[in-house]
């Protein structure tokens, strides 16, 4: 029983934080995103109602795949626009 | 007595100290940086993707420093970066990307779901200012985009979730588990999950962590998100590193797509993983 008793212990000390994946200190949320942040409400989506993103995605990359057989290159970059999409999720309560 | 009391106290105190709460990889922010910080760290993952071209990406980040995850493990979560055009609120059409995730629930944290968000939501769950990077080959991507944009995507979901599973095992997935199985229904062009977990216990090599019979015995304890009955006597799971290796071996990613961005003191230069196996 002891035997069990400080294995489980060691055990703890050692693997519990290891294995808590995510469960650390929070710092709460200071500061402001990009000037130029989209600061609207997009929630948190289930992925089948968000398959449009994908679809488009995918229409993209084909044509990408056409151009570039046709002028032999390289995958070209992409244009990222600079606004950064800030949902209103907070920082978890007990982690503060 | 006296000693077992004393065990016993010291135990729930110790199991109370490392116990998850109820974070994990179910989406909620961590704000171990300021909001400042994540959004230009998710800015700079963003631009460094698609400056090479990236349609879809997978990218890992940790919600737990380094000294605290077993060995071999750099990351606690992964998820989809999806390149496509944004409609925002004022009408606008803005490029960018969004993320495909698999959550765990808040309660039961035993049972997964899929998300849709965004890259922001992604940084604000990292506390150590880096992320593992696997940009699959161009043929992959698409292949990969067809698996999202499909039915399939939600067929390969199980929603039985447990924090080590084994991904040759059907019983329970975690975030890494799923991106793995999609990548294996898009390489293997099939939505069969059994034939999936054929393949991946034939060519998939995943991370081992070994627990000793105590350490098992307490594990599903202090987090009910441990449960290793789809497991043997090595615990066996799926990684940024054995997902690099897998795909590298397979010709699914190249070397060049296999890298850690960090953001450090504002610097976003990609290096390869620190790791010889990432």
């Amino acid at each position: 029983m002891r035997l069990v008793l400080v294995s489980a212990f060691t055990f703890a000390l050692y693997a519990g934080p290891a294995l808590a994946q995510d469960a650390n200190q929070a710092a709460p949320a200071t500061g402001t995103a990009n000037a130029d942040t989209a600061n609207v409400d997009y929630a948190r989506t289930p992925s089948r109602d968000a398959r449009h993103f994908a679809r488009n995605a995918q229409r993209m990359a084909r044509e990408q795949a056409v151009q570039t057989e046709e002028a032999a290159t390289s995958q070209a970059p992409l244009p990222v626009d600079e606004t950064v999409i800030v949902t209103d999720e907070t920082s978890d309560p007990d982690q503060s | 007595m006296r000693f077992a009391f004393l065990c016993v106290v010291s135990l729930v105190l110790a199991l109370t100290s490392a116990a998850p709460g109820h974070a994990g990889s179910n989406g909620r922010p961590v704000d171990q940086f300021t909001l400042q910080e994540s959004a230009e760290f998710s800015k700079a993952i963003e631009r460094e993707l698609a400056a090479r071209g990236a349609y879809v990406a997978m990218v890992f980040r940790t919600g737990r420093p380094r000294e605290d995850l077993p060995e071999g493990i750099r990351y606690t979560h992964g998820a989809f970066w999806v390149y496509t055009p944004i409609e925002t609120r004022d009408g606008r059409t803005i490029y960018g990307y969004v993320v495909f995730n698999l959550y765990h629930e808040l309660d039961p944290v035993t049972v997964s779901g899929l998300y849709q968000d965004w890259p922001l939501d992604f940084t604000r769950g990292d506390v150590i200012g880096q992320a593992g990077v696997i940009i699959p080959v161009p043929e992959m991507q698409r292949r990969i985009l067809d698996v999202i944009a499909s039915d399939t995507f939600d067929h390969l979901h199980q929603s039985e979730y447990a924090l080590l599973s084994n991904p040759a095992d059907l019983r329970y997935q975690n975030c890494t588990e799923f991106m793995l199985d999609v990548v294996s229904a898009a390489a293997w062009e099939t939505s069969d999950r059994d034939q999936i977990k054929v393949n991946l216990d034939a060519y998939f090599n995943p991370s081992r962590i070994e627990l000793n019979f105590f350490e098992r015995l307490a594990a599903p304890w202090i987090d009910p998100r441990i449960r290793l009955d789809d497991q043997g006597p090595i615990i066996e799971t799926a990684t940024y590193g054995s997902m690099a290796d897998f795909m590298l071996a397979f010709g699914l990613a190249s070397q060049d797509g296999i890298f850690e961005l960090n953001a450090e003191h504002g610097l976003y230069a990609p290096t390869a993983p620190a790791t010889s196996s990432y």
